[in-house]
């Protein structure tokens, strides 16, 4: 990183959720500036650019540079396309409109309650209450439906803030012709059977935790239909940016505590274990409580947490392992340092033993001097700036939403386990000298199958968040994959791992196209977790067999080298492949390497049990639906 | 015009300058209360609505639904806001 985007990305993360409308039209101008500087970058340093259109039902002009500089911040160079005042339904009826023919990969439609078509009259039964919202809802699905078919969008939609105004006094909110009472079921229901493109954003939520009062600006909805007030627009812009961010593999993974005056009041090796404020009924020892069950929450689903402070290692961990009003205990925390170095030195040394890269931590320490320090030197780490009170600390880590995730799959709850038991492994590790009968010590068995609809999330997810063994860090949408489950010159797979520790889950999955006689891989990621196993050596293998199976003739695949992948530079190296070319092209070079012929692979031995009967029954799938001379479809034509 | 208003009137001044520079991105740029959209290239809607919202958090004002749309001179933007503050 040079100092220009230091200097940057510092600027940037001064912003927070609260930063106002004026702040962010700032910030935004710096990203411009930033850009203009560097026209020869297609993206800036350590970013990821992606398009985002916004439409609605009011100006949405405004919402450029709040989300600019907000998705800026979450490591996004996005370019921004605004929707006309009200034209949301044409924008999305029309294929030639501007916003669906920028093909945005997010598309956000930020809807008011003005939006509401239909509202129902003081005589309407709740039966009629209920089919007109319906109708509604099933309209803007239908809206969602056809912008997924013309571009394969994600979309995020705003759930209706609900006014305050109450003609109707307390009937409002329990009468169902109340609008209050409308409103929340029409909440109710665009959650429900929600497609997977789809995500909602609570903006009843944030209005109320804003203050309505504030969130709806009548005068500035008077005079030119801004949506909201423009400090709100602002914490709005934020919100989507954190759902951006999720999809896109930004949010982070890891968050790491300080003990002292952070995780439990006062300082362990000044006052004993026995004196530390952390328990009901002491004002400040609820505060660290209810930290530390928000922590606790965060971990369950999929968040690992770490321990980071300047204490005596043992001391510091049998307060997690005694202390009978501690929540969280140390199974709960996947990385512990506790010594007398600095904390970015600390910071490190997680990063690395969990294997996860430094810009998907955040680091909660009460110490002001100890956050400032971390900015300095390690400026891809989030510090939030926390006040001494530990009353707030919830709050604000609540309210920068870090680790935000439209969906929690069942990879998710199973994470911290699974670093638990990583852990395990690198114990077992050590204790053996030789690396093979370690490997062989561990069991390990693998299924190879096709990816369908129900790995499909999964699978995204692994695409998008793998950054280390990511051959091309090339980042995919559910839409784009969808439609390559049924056809019969793809292959997908996805591999699930497991070993005597426990059950990974799918932790790699690649992607392929045939092209004439010709397999072409073009990406394959494997989890950081399952790293030097043999996994990758098992699953080349198998796709080698595959390809025979088929009477392909040659493999071929690319390597785009980027900041984090370097890992595997040399990996089709390893199988006897030799390169073609190098293609330079705008973004970054190109190497592409070649097995031909099949014969010529080199494969590794490996110690893993692999079940490849599914990707046997998929190799004879593909092969007798596919015309072997024009690789057309037998039975399934495609659609064009 | 006594010496109390004055000083509030050069503060909400340099204030208002300092809002117009940052919005039209020219560090250099004098404002005289007879100016108007006219006077100063860029300003069009969309920046008259980003200079009520600056001026608004600046000054920790709100523009009533009349003002917002009508006010077009820079004189009238500081009676307005001195308005507001001293009231």
């Amino acid at each position: 990183m040079d100092a220009d985007a230091a200097k940057l990305f510092g600027d940037l993360s001064a912003l927070s959720p609260e930063s106002s409308y004026r702040d962010l039209l700032k910030a935004a101008r710096k990203v411009r500036a930033a850009r203009s500087q560097h026209p020869e970058q297609d993206v800036l340093p350590g970013m990821v650019a992606t398009p985002v259109a916004i439409i609605g039902n009011s100006t949405l002009t405004f919402a450029r540079d709040p989300l600019t500089a907000h998705l800026a911040a979450r490591g996004i160079q996005a370019s921004v396309m605004i929707g006309q005042y009200d034209g949301y339904m044409a924008e999305i009826m029309d294929p030639a409109s501007e916003i669906l023919s920028s093909k945005p990969s997010f598309l956000i439609i930020h809807l008011n309650h003005h939006a509401v078509s239909e509202t129902p009259s003081l005589d309407s039964t709740a039966e009629e209450c209920h089919e007109m919202a319906q109708r509604q809802v099933s309209f803007w699905r239908q809206l969602w439906h056809t912008a997924h078919q013309a571009c394969g969008c994600n979309i995020i939609q705003t759930n209706i803030a609900i006014p305050i105004e109450r003609a109707n006094g307390v009937c409002e909110s329990s009468q169902p012709f109340g609008a209050i009472h409308y409103l929340r079921s029409i909440n109710q229901l665009l959650t429900e059977s929600l497609p997977p493109y789809v995500t909602i954003c609570d903006a009843e939520h944030l209005s109320g935790a804003i203050g309505k009062r504030h969130w709806f600006d009548l005068p500035h909805w008077y005079a030119s239909r801004q949506p909201v007030h423009f400090d709100a627009l602002a914490q709005l812009a934020d919100s989507f940016s954190a759902i951006i961010a999720g999809k896109l593999g930004r949010s982070k993974k890891c968050l790491v505590l300080d003990l002292d005056n952070t995780l439990w009041g006062g300082v362990l090796g000044d006052v004993g274990q026995e004196n530390l404020r952390v328990q009901r009924g002491d004002s400040v020892g609820e505060a660290h409580l209810d930290f530390q069950a928000y922590c606790r929450r965060l971990k369950q689903r999929g968040v690992l947490l770490a321990v980071c402070s300047k204490n005596e290692e043992a001391l510091a961990k049998r307060v997690f392992e005694s202390h009978p009003d501690m929540l969280l205990r140390l199974d709960d925390i996947s990385a512990f340092v506790a010594n007398w170095d600095d904390k970015a030195t600390n910071l490190r040394k997680i990063a690395s033993q969990l294997n996860i890269g430094l810009d998907s931590l955040v680091f909660v320490d009460d110490h002001p001097a100890e956050r400032e320090l971390v900015r300095q030197l390690l400026p891809m780490v989030m510090v939030p700036e926390v006040p001494s009170d530990p009353a707030s600390y919830v709050r604000i880590l609540d309210r920068h939403a870090y680790f935000e995730t439209s969906e929690l799959s069942s990879e998710d709850l199973l994470r911290a386990q699974q670093y638990n038991q990583q852990r395990d492994r690198q114990q077992a590790e050590s204790s053996f000298t030789d690396l093979n009968d370690f490997l062989v010590s561990l069991q390990q068995s693998c299924v190879l199958s096709r990816v369908d609809e129900q790995s499909l999330p999964r699978v995204v997810q692994l695409l998008n968040k793998t950054n280390q063994f990511n051959l091309t860090t090339r980042r995919h949408t559910l839409g784009d994959l969808e439609d390559r489950l049924s056809d019969c010159n793809s292959v997908l797979v996805s591999v699930r791992h497991q070993d005597r520790f426990g059950d990974n889950g799918i932790i790699a999955t690649l992607v392929a196209r045939i092209e004439a006689n010709e397999l072409v891989i073009e990406d394959w990621v494997m989890s950081c977790r399952v790293f030097k196993r043999g996994i990758e050596d098992c699953l080349f293998g198998e796709l080698v067999s595959l390809a025979g199976q088929l009477n392909l003739s040659s493999i071929r695949g690319i390597y785009r080298p980027s900041e984090r992948n370097q890992i595997v530079a040399a990996l089709y190296l390893r199988y006897g492949m030799t390169t073609v070319a190098s293609l330079s092209g705008q973004l970054q070079e190109e190497q592409v390497w070649r097995l031909e012929p099949l014969s010529q692979a080199v494969l590794p031995s490996h110690t893993l049990r692999c079940d490849s009967q599914s990707m046997m029954t998929y190799a004879r799938k593909l092969g007798s639906s596919r015309d072997p001379v024009t690789g057309e479809n037998y039975h399934e034509p495609r659609v064009a | 015009m006594n010496q109390e208003s004055l000083s509030m009137n050069a503060d909400v001044h340099s204030r208002l300058t300092e809002i117009f520079r940052e919005n039209f991105e020219d560090d250099a740029l004098v404002i005289e209360d007879s100016f108007t959209a006219k006077d100063i290239s860029g300003w069009d809607s969309l920046m008259q609505v980003n200079l009520v919202v600056s001026i608004e958090e600046e000054f920790d004002v709100r523009f009533t639904t009349d003002e917002i749309a009508s006010i077009s001179c820079i004189g009238e933007m500081k009676s307005a806001i001195v308005a507001k503050q001293t009231c």
